[in-house]
């Protein structure tokens, strides 16, 4: 029998073992993170999509009201009342939402938390009428674009 | 003995990559199928290209529905045609998911303003680019509605350089009064006794009797000019003009009463439209 401190086979095997759980360890946990980041980076790459889909659908429901507007005028008539009901989803990727309508910028706004790497800015266009500023909270299911007449504004709620 | 135990390792290994390949693929096909569910949530729609057809063709039916309804206007067969029209919109627009309802007001005399009630545009060009008006009537002036002297509702023709005739109509004293004067000059000043409140402009006549001319083909004839009325809410009546373009195209337009229209357009509770629009009968065509 060798003396213990000659004797390599033993602990070649002992540290060959925490070495080879070690380096594991190691890229698994750098795989793991990695996955993560990649997941993080795709649900803000999903929800700025989304946001655009969104923005882009009233954006032109803001010009379809308009151009009604315009319609009904050129035809010497008066609007009475328009609504549109939004559909917008209460989640986003999992994640809560909050929608700026900005009169000053022509802008619709969205962004999630806060986060700059979600938020979207979607320009609309509008003539006749204008649309009233406003920032709006996802939770509820019923945002409605309504056009008041004796402003001649759109107002969202 | 040995080698066969390194080639167990490298099973091993390449099971290791196999296993990391599927987590991989996983996480990929994961994020895709997360991309696409939630990108498919979202439905855009165009309903203005609907509701402009309905505006249109409700307009046209109107007309269609006046000159239908035989001379003198029969008011039952116009609103047989109507609820006809309104019928078929119902059911033809139940296809694409829209609820049609249409409501049609009592026939109005109209005023001489743009959409022919009594607040709409006061000055409007009636028509542009014209060559000759072959016929230029205004009747049933309502004596009660026309404006006074400061008030006067006034048939302006301009060519490029201002204007080449003019003709003022006004309440004096109970009297239909009609100044008309061209570029630089008066060309005369009528009354009208009689209560009918007829004026051909390019028959030189009032009532049905003939007046001085009002020079109106000697100031217009060979420019291109448009026909412009100021003031249209302080008069109510009739009028009809025709005469062709610059183009070479005949216009007719003929204002006898005007009809509110109320349209609604309802999509699966979540588009709500409700408009009312002025249709002047017959109107015509340009």
């Amino acid at each position: 029998m060798l003396p213990f401190k000659d004797d390599e086979r033993a602990v070649s095997i002992s540290v060959g073992f925490i070495l080879t759980l070690s380096i594991t360890l190691i890229t698994m946990m750098v795989v793991i993170s990695s996955f993560y980041t990649m997941m993080d980076r795709a649900e803000q790459t999903i929800m700025r999509d989304e946001f655009e889909i969104h923005g882009n659908d009233i954006a032109l429901q803001l010009s379809n009201i308009d151009t009604a507007v315009q319609i009904t005028k050129s035809a010497g008539g008066e609007v009475g009342s328009f609504d549109f009901k939004l559909l917008l989803p209460t989640e986003i990727a999992g994640q809560q939402y909050s929608m700026e309508i900005s009169n000053q910028t022509k802008e619709i706004i969205f962004e999630s938390h806060g986060k700059d790497a979600t938020r979207v800015k979607v320009p609309y266009q509008v003539h006749e009428i204008e649309v009233t500023s406003v920032k709006l909270f996802s939770g509820s299911n019923d945002f409605v674009l309504h056009y008041d007449p004796a402003s001649n504004m759109i107002e969202v709620y | 003995m040995k080698r066969l135990d390194e080639h167990g390792q490298m099973i091993l290994i390449a099971g290791f990559i196999i296993g990391i390949g599927i987590v991989v693929l996983t996480v990929m096909l994961n994020n895709i199928i997360y991309a696409s569910n939630t990108a498919s949530e979202s439905s855009i729609e165009t309903n203005v290209f609907d509701y402009s057809n309905v505006v249109d063709t409700t307009i046209e039916a109107y007309e269609k529905a006046y000159a239908n309804s035989g001379q003198p206007y029969n008011d039952t067969a116009f609103n047989a045609y109507m609820a006809d029209y309104s019928e078929r919109m119902v059911k033809s627009y139940s296809l694409s998911g829209f609820i049609f309802t249409l409501d049609t007001g009592p026939m109005q005399d109209a005023y001489f303003t743009e959409n022919g009630l009594a607040d709409g545009n006061d000055d409007w060009i009636v028509i542009e680019r014209v060559n000759n008006t072959d016929s230029f009537l205004l009747d049933k002036l309502n004596k009660s509605i026309l404006g006074n002297k400061s008030n006067k509702f006034v048939i302006e023709v301009n060519n490029q350089s201002g204007t080449i005739w003019s003709a003022s109509v006004f309440n004096s004293n109970g009297t239909i009064a009609l100044n008309v004067s061209n570029q630089s000059t008066i060309i005369g000043n009528y009354t009208s006794s009689n209560s009918t409140g007829f004026i051909n402009i390019t028959g030189n006549q009032i009532d049905g009797l003939p007046v001085t001319p009002f020079c109106f083909p000697d100031n217009v004839t060979g420019q291109k000019y448009s026909i412009t009325f100021i003031n249209g809410s302080q008069a109510m009546g009739t009028f009809c003009l025709k005469g062709n373009l610059t183009n070479g195209d005949p216009f007719y337009i003929e204002r006898v009463e005007v009809v509110n229209s109320t349209i609604k357009l309802n999509k699966n509770d979540h588009l709500e439209i409700n408009v009312t629009i002025p249709i002047i009968l017959p109107r015509g065509h340009v």
